[in-house]
């Protein structure tokens, strides 16, 4: 390490801003890939701040711990946008809709700065005041702050990384269950699906959440061990449905769906419920910007770029709204498109941001979903303009939860605000761009047949090369049920009210909580609530500095080693060598 | 009286909600079961946020489990030290150590409670302290990178920009105090 005593302290540097925009368009056109191939994309930050640490700390030897947050900023900035376009877009592929690709471009970057925009005001609230705790975020802060945290802190560290990388291991090779059937134990039924996910990154997102993850594992009880038992016992799952089908209609007809409801009623009243803090914060950011001495060093965005970055999106939305929808979209018609989809991405950017300050666990496709079926209700199912907003929504909702991410690891290791929303701003137009260029690539083939999908010759010649794009499927069909009027309003509306009672409650974010549980299978939400559990456990066994000082980067290790190890695995997928069966 | 009240108050929360959700749960949902349950979550959040109000009140600053005014002070005064200590150059892993240490027993105990303070300084005057508190804390933790990474002068800078904020922290507070006075 030779940091100079007489130089600038490094921060935004040309080798990390560099070195971050490279890898960042590596890992877009890896993850996009990854997401039609598998279904799933993964997450960057920490790829990127190991990645960053080698390159500035090891290969350059003069790297600083902000300047690598600096650089995983940029590089996760820029991947976060595969995301959002393989889950969306390549449904209108699928379902042969033709569409100008330049036209959607420019909508899908619209989205990504548009969240940008929404998400930055609300950094004092989330991290400051509200004090989420980003689990992921709380990892990527663990590795940047490695070199100078002590060899007890490194080793376990070290530790929560190599047993997460076997336990994957072992689970990929079947060694270990994916799941404990503790509900099986006990006897209880299978409807009540009572099972803990093996998934150390899980567990360790509870272990950092504590006593504040809780209320999340209060909406799983809620649905699986009262909701679920009262529809049976009260014969509320139609008769039609078999034994073995009772668990999937339960959750896939009452859970999910009332849980979707929950979340957006839930975010609604907390927005209200925090509005004056809201505006103090914001206020504060308006006089600190007003106030700014010559020699001063800035700390947030200048609210006046904020509000006219924003407006220049919402424009854009139109514009694109009126070119793509055609003769079909009328002027007002377009305007409503795009002022409602607006809206609707500033609450899904706010609901995501705080399901992945809670929890680390994101309900994207589910809000993007909630996108379409409002602009399909809206333009009379004009398939085309409803995807416009929901590509603009899945890529904006992507950057909320990342930029929120992000600031938060740049909160512990001291990073300045602003020049980390300056950064993901500056290549916030660069992931939709390669991402849908890498789709469009992977699409066209030279025999004119699809190159993703179950439709491909690879898929179906069922060769190693098969791209499913299982999301997209799910998108599609999802589309085609709504264009045939089977939208679970009721249950939306219910849920809706449901989460805006919570969300009044005294806990913050409890609406928000108790939905997202709801929304996701129980294996998941009891695997985390061990983690909380065993949280408190040690706090009242042992210290919070205790706490502090082991856990915590045993936790962070556990997340990072899970995200490194998944993706090897995918590498090993998309390369052939393993079949991923 | 005022337990048994916040008690009673989470119980009709507890109850309120299951009945409204499994209601809601129902194809239709039973709109009128759920209104119901709603309405008696309502009530509970009403009694719980009416007692801790209660509580606050016949709370005093200083025999409240986190007494702000003088764990303010101490942060200032730890922090003045430190000042003193980077002038005279004391060795940086040193500076580092102490650093850690006010941030892991001093600043750490009072950020678990952010919740039990947010309910008794009220939303705005939470905000009002502790975004300062917050960039504080933020410069706080950049000194002690540029501890990590060897880089004295902004160890400086970031350590005298901490202290300016918490100081603001403390008037924001002392504003608070007297108005309730």
């Amino acid at each position: 390490m030779s940091i100079t005593q007489n130089s600038p302290y490094r921060e935004m540097t040309f080798a990390g801003i560099t070195f971050g925009v490279i890898l960042g368009c590596i890992m877009t056109m890896a993850f996009t890939y990854s997401g039609l191939k598998l279904g799933f994309t993964l997450a960057g930050s920490e790829i990127a701040a190991i990645l960053g640490f080698v390159f500035l700390h090891y290969i350059l030897r003069k790297g600083s711990i902000v300047e690598n947050n600096i650089q995983q900023t940029i590089a996760s900035g820029i991947n976060i946008g595969s995301a959002g376009i393989s889950f969306t877009l390549p449904a209108l592929l699928l379902m042969g809709q033709s569409f100008n690709p330049y036209q959607m471009t420019l909508a899908a970057i619209a989205g990504s700065f548009l969240g940008l925009f929404v998400i930055i005001p609300l950094r004092k609230q989330m991290i400051d005041l509200d004090r989420l705790r980003f689990p992921s975020g709380l990892a990527v802060a663990t590795i940047l702050k490695s070199p100078g945290a002590g060899v007890v802190k490194a080793k376990l560290l070290g530790i929560g990384t190599a047993v997460s990388m076997l336990a994957v291991i072992f689970t990929k090779l079947g060694v270990i269950p994916a799941e404990i059937p503790i509900g099986k134990f006990i006897g209880l039924p299978d409807y009540m699906s009572t099972s803990v996910a093996l998934s150390l990154m899980n567990i360790g997102a509870g272990l950092l959440a504590g006593k504040g993850g809780l209320p999340f594992v209060a909406g799983g009880i809620l649905g699986y061990w009262f909701i679920a038992p009262m529809a049976v016992s009260n014969s509320w799952i139609p008769t039609d449905i078999t034994s073995e089908g009772i668990g999937q209609f339960i959750y896939g007809d009452m859970l999910r769906p009332m849980g979707i409801g929950i979340l957006i009623g839930g975010a609604i009243m907390g927005v209200i419920m925090s509005f004056p803090a809201m505006r103090s914060a914001i206020g504060s950011i308006i006089r600190a910007s007003a106030n700014i001495g010559k020699n001063q060093t800035r700390d947030e965005m200048p609210p006046k770029l904020i509000g006219f970055g924003a407006i220049v999106s919402i424009v854009c939305l139109f514009i694109m709204a009126k070119l793509m929808g055609g003769d079909s979209v009328s002027i007002p018609m377009a305007l409503a498109v795009s002022v409602v989809g607006s809206i609707w991405l500033a609450l899904a950017g706010i609901i995501v941001a705080q399901c992945t300050g809670m929890t680390d666990i994101s309900p994207l496709s589910g809000l993007s979903l909630i996108a379409v079926t409002l602009m399909l209700a809206l333009t009379g199912n004009q398939v085309i303009v409803a995807m416009i907003i929901g590509v603009a929504v899945c890529v904006a909702t992507s950057q909320c939860s990342d930029m929120m991410q992000d600031l938060k690891t740049g909160f512990l290791v001291g990073g300045i605000p602003y020049r980390q929303q300056l950064v993901q701003v500056s290549v916030a137009w660069l992931g939709p761009i390669i991402g849908i260029a890498t789709m469009f690539l992977l699409w066209h083939t030279t025999d004119g047949t699809p190159g993703f999908g179950p439709d491909s010759t690879a898929c179906i010649k069922a060769t190693s090369g098969c791209l499913s794009a299982p999301q997209a499927g799910a998108l599609q069909s999802i589309i085609q049920s709504v264009l045939s009027g089977n939208v679970p309003l009721d249950k939306y509306i219910a849920g809706g009210v449901i989460g805006a009672v919570l969300s009044s409650y005294v806990v913050s974010g409890m609406g928000v909580l108790v939905g997202l549980a709801m929304y996701l299978p129980f294996p998941i939400t009891l695997g985390y609530g061990v983690g909380c559990l065993l949280n408190m456990y040690l706090l009242k066994r042992k210290s919070s500095l205790w706490v502090e000082e082991k856990m915590v980067p045993l936790a962070a290790g556990l997340i990072v080693g899970e995200a490194l190890t998944e993706l090897t695995y995918s590498l090993l997928i998309i390369t052939g060598v393993v079949s991923g069966a | 009286m005022i337990l048994s009240k916040e008690f009673l108050g989470k119980s009709l929360f507890a109850i309120g909600t299951v009945i409204a959700s499994v209601s809601g749960a129902h194809n239709p949902p039973f709109w009128n079961i759920l209104t119901i349950g709603c309405v008696v979550a309502v009530i509970g959040t009403i009694l719980v946020r009416w007692s801790l109000i209660q509580q606050n009140k016949t709370t005093s600053s200083s025999s409240a489990s986190v007494d702000l005014a003088k764990h303010l002070e101490i942060i200032i005064q730890k922090l003045d030290h430190f000042i003193e200590d980077a002038q005279k150059h004391i060795p940086i892993e040193k500076m580092k150590e102490t650093i850690e240490s006010l941030q892991l027993e001093v600043i750490l105990p009072v950020t678990e409670k952010t919740n039990e303070l947010s309910v008794r300084l009220g939303i705005k005057n939470y905000a009002e302290v502790f975004s300062p508190y917050a960039q504080g804390e933020r410069n706080l933790n950049r000194a002690w990178s540029c501890c990590a990474d060897n880089h004295y002068e902004e160890m400086k800078l970031s350590l005298e920009n901490a202290l300016l904020y918490f100081q603001q922290s403390k008037t924001e507070y002392g504003k608070i105090e007297q108005a309730k006075a």
